[in-house]
């Protein structure tokens, strides 16, 4: 969808992919999650690991993830989004931050993990789609709920 | 509707929402039922989305139902629930057949009390349904859905926290699922 | 949600990148951001941009940053006077990991804003963090007076 650069129209679409994407992760909506991912390569810069389109997706949310009935028990709070869109209205790029809590039968409520994303989306058959997502992790605390390895990044994160 | 009416409707919902959290959280009741002139309000509560533990309650109605739900639900200190409502993820549509908006958004509940840190006690989504009426759109339905909890005495009234049958009562222990081969794509 | 004009996109940007500032420890542009402002936070009363730069001395530095990081909740906004003064309601949670702290919430509080437009660029006016402030273990990110 083409608007004048005014009505900051492409920019609530682009808005929503992101809150999105952190819905279907958390409510383990595999199916939404790996559309949205269909054009997207996502890398976590932490470990170095990158996760391609929608089989990507399903790697990510489901096989490096920990799961409980099914679900990761997480909620990703997304927030800070900047958004540009390029001039020629088909190309933009976003940051934000996110913060992610977790509850388990071994884990209290809290914060687990804070970091931000550096996104790219373009224009693809007259739809806004998420080409490519980095995450960044910027302060980390457990988690051992949460991933099925984690990764040796003590030195990553803390007052980094 | 045309873009700038979508545009003024984003942010009275925005308005409504942040009016909505303010006043909780300051312990407005004018406020708050001033919000909910038109509305009523639906919980349920889940761990995780997984599984609904508490039947949702009957909806509350209306300014004086609301008031009186946050009232004998919540414990205050000095007027105020000691709490923050801290709202994200917020997105908007409009259906233009029916002239109704609908909002979701997520919310996070923090909370400190001397002997008690800072910290966040329940977590949530919500899914808020908006009518034009009167010259102004107004808050008419809104679905909430507790998904992680905390540690929720200092808040929830304990004969609440009964209903609910949360963790400290009745403890279940989820089995988590590790996968045979991490991915190392 | 995301602004919905462009006017009130540059006000909300200069949230974003103010609280970016801080967590990255670019703390010339986070004073240059808070230069013409009166800011009243639950430590006092901070003025002008000597006043902003002489609040952020007191922030403690983990390899130049103060590893914090600032989380800006639903954000909203009214302009009043013909459009040239805002008004900005946005919650903000901060998080911080250190060392010596693991990853905890340490503050969270309303930034009640006045914008000000001045020749087509809105600056801080007035800005007060004090009404409800949570706190939780501060003594890793403030120094006391």
């Amino acid at each position: 969808m083409i608007n004048p650069a005014g009505s900051l129209v492409n920019e609530q679409v682009i808005a929503a992919i992101v809150a999105d994407l952190a819905d279907a992760f958390d409510s383990g909506d595999a199916r939404q999650f790996g559309e949205l991912l269909r054009y997207a390569r996502w890398r976590l810069i932490a470990t170095g690991a990158e996760f391609v389109g929608t089989r990507g997706a399903e790697a990510l949310a489901s096989r490096s993830v920990r799961l409980y009935d099914g679900l990761p028990r997480t909620q990703h709070d997304v927030s800070n989004l900047l958004i540009e869109v390029a001039p020629s209205g088909d190309k933009a790029t976003a940051r934000s931050e996110f913060a992610v809590l977790q509850a388990t039968e071994d884990l209290p409520l809290q914060f687990i993990l804070a970091g931000h994303y550096e996104d790219a989306f373009a224009l693809v058959e007259e739809r806004w789609r998420l080409t490519s997502r980095d995450e960044h992790w910027d302060l980390i605390g457990r988690l051992d709920q949460h991933l099925a390895v984690v990764p040796g990044c003590e030195t990553v994160g803390k007052g980094r | 509707m045309n873009r700038e009416e979508v545009a003024e409707a984003r942010r009275q919902v925005r308005g409504i929402i942040s009016a909505y959290f303010n006043a909780l959280d300051t312990g407005d009741m004018r406020a708050l039922g001033e919000v909910f002139r038109y509305g009523r309000t639906r919980a349920q509560s889940s761990r995780s989305g997984a599984q609904v533990i508490a039947e949702p309650d009957e909806p509350y109605e209306g300014s004086e139902r609301i008031i009186q739900q946050f009232v004998t639900h919540n414990y205050f200190y000095d007027g105020t629930p000691s709490t923050k409502h801290f709202t994200t993820n917020l997105t908007m549509e409009i259906h233009h057949e029916t002239n109704r908006a609908t909002s979701r958004s997520r919310f996070t509940v923090v909370q400190a009390r001397p002997g008690f840190p800072l910290q966040p006690i329940v977590t949530g989504r919500y899914v808020d349904s908006f009518e034009w009426r009167a010259g102004r759109w107004w808050l008419v339905d809104r679905f909430e859905d507790c998904f992680l909890w905390g540690d929720v005495r200092h808040h929830l009234v304990d004969e609440l926290r009964r209903r609910l049958q949360l963790p400290e009562f009745e403890r279940r222990a989820p089995r988590a699922e590790i996968p045979d081969v991490p991915d190392h794509s | 949600m995301y602004p919905t004009t462009p006017e009130e996109r540059q006000v909300y940007e200069q949230l974003v990148r103010y609280f970016r500032a801080i967590d990255e420890g670019d703390f010339a542009d986070a004073a240059h951001l808070m230069a013409r402002a009166t800011v009243r936070t639950s430590e006092g009363t901070w003025q002008g941009p000597s006043g902003g730069a002489e609040l952020l001395t007191r922030l403690r530095l983990y390899d130049g940053r103060p590893a914090t990081k600032h989380l800006m909740s639903t954000w909203d906004i009214h302009f009043e006077a013909a459009g040239i003064v805002a008004k900005s309601l946005v919650y903000v949670l901060v998080l911080q990991a250190t060392e010596e702290l693991p990853l905890s919430l340490i503050r969270a509080t309303r930034y009640a804003d006045t914008f000000v437009k001045d020749e087509n660029t809105w600056y801080l006016s007035e800005r007060d963090t004090t009404v409800g402030e949570l706190t939780g273990d501060l003594r890793h990110h403030v120094s006391p007076v």
